[in-house]
């Protein structure tokens, strides 16, 4: 967490009211079922297809649905200690290509939606870091969707907790969707489907094993007019400064704006004071999120044959396996912090969501008091120390990578790394590895990974700055080496070779040198995910 | 052992061995002058002069980096990249670059499209020493013996300008001339923005080792605060404030400061992921460094060879052709080093902003109480 100033002694600017019921669900809120479907089509028919779209939009979840289902689900988390029994839900959102809405409005019509998104995620993969050999499998003219070839207009995402229930929603939507054999003409035509869902070992945990998604920012805004109807909730006491700054401890209040078209924006130089709600071109596009989605494919066994034989690097000492694991990604499988616990994995600390993100980069933190009726018994984990220099965790550390938090940065500080956060919405898909130093033929035979999917309100300022300015230069935002999971960038010569620095067992820097292609982004696409307005009143 | 002498920046070879020594002696003075500065004023700079005060071996190094496009041309145009690439582009009637991120550029057409864009970040200062002995705002010790090397300067310009640069080209009432046509109008030579100076970056180096504290006495640990606070540099930069704040987050952890000998700034590279070219060639090659090397790149050109059929106007990056030298400027990243030693072992007491100070001042006339200089930019 962040020092005591950034001007947090006065207080934020009143909140936005969000319409939340025509947000949709997934962007402010967010699925968190473990089971997912993605469906990718292209439109056959327009007419048809705008009926069925029309047919659809009372099924869609908005965020006056799955934000008070969260929020319930937490509480009794919280007090049960468990997830709690009975509380399901089933999600559908859907959200459109730039291709996908030409068509459903006009070429004319969307020309107020930015570059990125009308040029496709297929025209900024280079600069993300894909392979640009057009024989490579990260490369879009090989991808199984959003390449050049086959982009699709829209992505429907069906959310499940029990599978049956996803593959009988799935099972009506693709019914509606494509017509039977023999027929004219359907709404859509297929171009790819990929069912997702949480690790049935490892509850929360991407497939190399580390726990996923601890970090993300917490939207500002209300879900009612009442003054404290925060779609973010806020823990810390409001004695502490921070409770002004911060949902949990370490995590970051962002205006909406940042996430949803039509609502106050981040200020880049003050975090309390936003900049105004600026109205989108089209005015419908209000409410509506551009979303970026990324099939990336882990070589798990790749993975950590690299991290054992860098492992034996005798410059680094005897680090371990699991410690030099932990320094590449910035926390440990468990989730828990390098920054509070350097040496050794804590798992009492990473099941403790008001400590686990409790720390900065540059500055010492300290544990933030929780409001009573938490049921909260104080952070008593070892506070992060300041470490600029990077002796604690890596510059190059993946979570140091994609959200340096109160570091100054080559854009500014702080401040301004609050206007690049996304929300993330990824979940894995494909089977684990059981022994990842040793998997079997069957488990090398399946696909995995992770279907990474964002929502932002600027893919250049946001999601694509993140990958192409941070993860993917060595030397940005601090010096010392690419992002070792998301910066693959290849050179001329086919190879992603990255050096990065990590501390070595006795406090020394050094240089450790990693060339394995652990992810693969194998499709995906720049989608927008529209207000259930614009879906009733301008697209069908 | 302390730094035996100041090197130019990227240890260039341009200077005479008096040329040499009168950089050294320029550089030099300029630390001690900035630490005098601050120490008149009652501040107490952890910033220290390595020709004085040995560096020892176990020093840290802080490589600090930033974007070499304006940030506050970026945030003039929100969601207009054109626009702020336009404005980017475009001299003031002064001749001035508005590129004021240490890193300034000159852009070449060919029939409309772009086919050189030539990228510096030396200071002014080493232009002005060159051509008259010392830079023209230095006001410390001279040895009248140190002439300028006018035959140097003219050769470099030739060499990297234009072979049709003639000597009185560059100069005004007989001296250097940093905004003489060749530096502005017809090519970037160095850096002519008028706060692009290696004096600034010393100035915010020495400046960013006070700690502050805010009118509440809580310490200021973040950026914007502690420009705003300290008032070195210009807030909204992309390069001040991550100086500052590299700088004092160092002093806070109790170290003492100095910068990199050579003291510089520098081009740490460009990232050309996105840059697509017509046959599919990587474009880093297309980048070229022309001065300063081991890590220390102050001249760059982005070209691309006849032989290959295209020029840099029929690259595009994520999808949009090269129009603008800012395109590319967006891509390098800028950087300059500071070292430091002795975690922990110096504590001050954080001061109280410079705005505060000054009315402290002003109501204290006659008690002798001083601020430490403000740096306007």
């Amino acid at each position: 967490m962040t020092g005591p100033d950034t001007l947090l002694t006065s207080m934020a600017r009143p909140e936005d009211v969000l319409e939340a019921a025509d947000i949709q669900g997934n962007s402010l809120a967010g699925f968190k079922n473990d089971h997912q479907m993605f469906l990718f089509a292209v439109i056959d028919d327009v007419v048809k297809a705008k009926a069925w779209l029309k047919q659809l939009v009372p099924k869609i979840a908005t965020l006056a649905q799955v934000a008070p289902h969260n929020s319930n689900f937490k509480l009794l988390k919280r007090a049960e200690g468990r997830d709690p029994a009975g509380l399901n839900a089933n999600w559908v959102n859907i959200a459109f290509s730039a291709p996908g809405l030409a068509k459903l409005t006009s070429a004319s019509e969307i020309q107020g939606f930015s570059t990125s998104f009308a040029n496709g995620l297929h025209v900024s993969s280079p600069s993300l870091g894909d392979s640009t050999n057009p024989a490579a499998e990260g490369n879009p003219k090989q991808w199984k969707v959003g390449g050049p070839q086959n982009v699709a207009d829209l992505v429907v995402i069906i959310a499940a907790d029990d599978p049956s229930d996803l593959d009988a929603i799935t099972s009506d939507i693709k019914d509606s969707m494509y017509s039977a054999s023999g027929a004219i003409s359907s709404p859509f035509n297929a171009v790819f489907e990929q069912r997702c869902a949480v690790r049935p070992d490892l509850h929360g945990h991407e497939h190399f094993g580390f726990k996923d998604g601890i970090s993300q920012p917490a939207p500002r805004g209300r879900l009612r007019s009442a003054v404290d109807a925060f779609l973010s909730p806020r823990v810390i006491d409001p004695s502490d400064p921070r409770s002004t700054a911060f949902g949990e401890p370490g995590q970051p209040l962002v205006w909406p704006g940042q996430f949803v078209l039509g609502y106050q924006l981040q200020n880049s130089h003050n975090a309390l004071d936003p900049l105004p709600a600026v109205v989108p071109t089209p005015a419908w596009a209000k409410n509506g999120s551009y979303v970026v989605v990324r099939r990336l494919k882990q070589d798990v066994p790749a993975f950590w044959k690299s991290v054992s034989q860098l492992a034996g690097d005798p410059r680094l000492g005897r680090l371990g396996v699991e410690r030099l694991g932990a320094l590449l990604v910035g926390r440990w499988k468990s989730g828990a912090p390098i920054m509070r616990t350097p040496t050794a994995d804590n798992l009492d600390l990473a099941a403790d969501d008001y400590a686990n993100n409790n720390f900065g980069f540059k500055n010492a933190a300290t544990p933030a008091p929780i409001v009573p009726g938490m049921n909260y018994n104080g952070d008593h984990f070892a506070p992060s120390p300041g470490d600029l220099l990077g002796f604690v965790c890596p510059h190059a550390a993946h979570i140091r990578k994609a959200n340096p938090r109160d570091l100054p940065t080559d854009t500014g500080g702080q401040n301004d790394t609050l206007t690049r956060l996304i929300l993330r919405r990824g979940i894995p898909f494909g089977s684990p590895v059981s022994d990842p130093l040793a998997p079997t033929q069957e488990e090398l035979a399946i696909e995995r990974g992770l279907m990474f999917v964002s929502y932002q309100t600027s893919i250049k300022n946001q999601f694509e700055f993140l990958l192409n300015h941070w993860a993917n230069v060595a030397d940005q935002p601090q010096s010392g080496g690419m992002d070792p999971l998301l910066g693959q960038r290849f050179d001329s010569s086919g190879t992603n070779r990255r050096v990065i620095g990590i501390p070595a067992a006795d406090g020394s820097l050094q240089q450790v040198e990693i060339d394995a292609t652990w992810i693969t982004a194998t499709g995906g696409g720049y989608f927008f995910s529209p207000s259930i307005r614009a879906m009733r009143n301008n697209l069908s | 052992m302390p730094l035996a002498s100041f090197d130019p920046p990227a240890s260039l070879t341009d200077f005479n061995p008096s040329l040499r020594a009168a950089w050294n002696t320029y550089i030099s003075y300029t630390f001690d002058q900035n630490i005098k500065d601050l120490t008149s004023g009652r501040l107490n700079p952890q910033f220290y002069n390595p020709t004085k005060v040995d560096t020892p071996d176990n020093r840290a190094a802080d490589e600090i980096t930033w974007i070499g496009f304006p940030r506050l041309i970026s945030l003039k145009h929100p969601n207009d990249d054109p626009g702020a690439w336009k404005e980017a582009d475009t001299p003031l009637a002064t001749g001035e670059r508005p590129q004021d991120e240490y890193l300034e550029w000159f852009v070449e057409r060919t029939n409309g499209k772009v086919s050189h864009v030539s990228f510096t970040c030396e200071g002014p200062e080493y232009w002005e020493a060159l051509a008259d002995g010392y830079p023209h705002d230095y006001k410390g010790p001279r040895d009248p013996a140190v002439k300028g090397d006018r035959a140097k300067l003219l050769a470099l310009y030739q060499q990297y300008i234009n072979p049709a640069v003639q000597p009185n080209d560059l100069l005004s009432a007989g001296k250097y001339n940093r905004l003489n046509k060749w530096n502005t109008s017809r090519g970037a030579m160095h850096l002519n923005q008028r706060n692009n100076t290696l004096g600034a970056e010393i100035n915010i180096a020495a400046q960013a080792t006070i700690l502050r504290a805010d009118q509440n006495g809580q310490l200021i640990t973040d950026a914007d605060t502690l420009i705003q606070c300290a008032k070195f540099g210009q807030p909204g930069r992309a390069s001040d404030p991550t100086i500052g704040d590299h700088v004092n987050s160092l002093a806070r952890d109790g170290y003492s400061i100095t910068l990199q000998n050579p003291v510089g700034l520098y081009m740490a590279g460009i990232n050309t992921a996105g840059f697509v070219t017509p046959n599919g060639s990587d474009a880093q090659q297309y980048f070229k460094i022309l001065r300063g090397a081991g890590g220390m790149t102050v001249r760059a050109v982005f070209e691309v060879p006849v032989s290959e059929g295209f020029s840099v106007g029929d690259i595009t990056i994520d999808g949009q052709p090269i129009q603008f030298g800012g395109q590319i400027a967006e891509h390098i990243t800028m950087k300059l080093t500071g070292l430091a030693f002795g975690k922990g072992q110096i504590q001050n007491p954080p001061q109280q902003c410079v705005d505060l100070a000054q009315a402290a001042m002003a109501g204290a006339v006659g008690t002798g109480l001083k601020t430490g200089l403000r740096y306007v930019r």
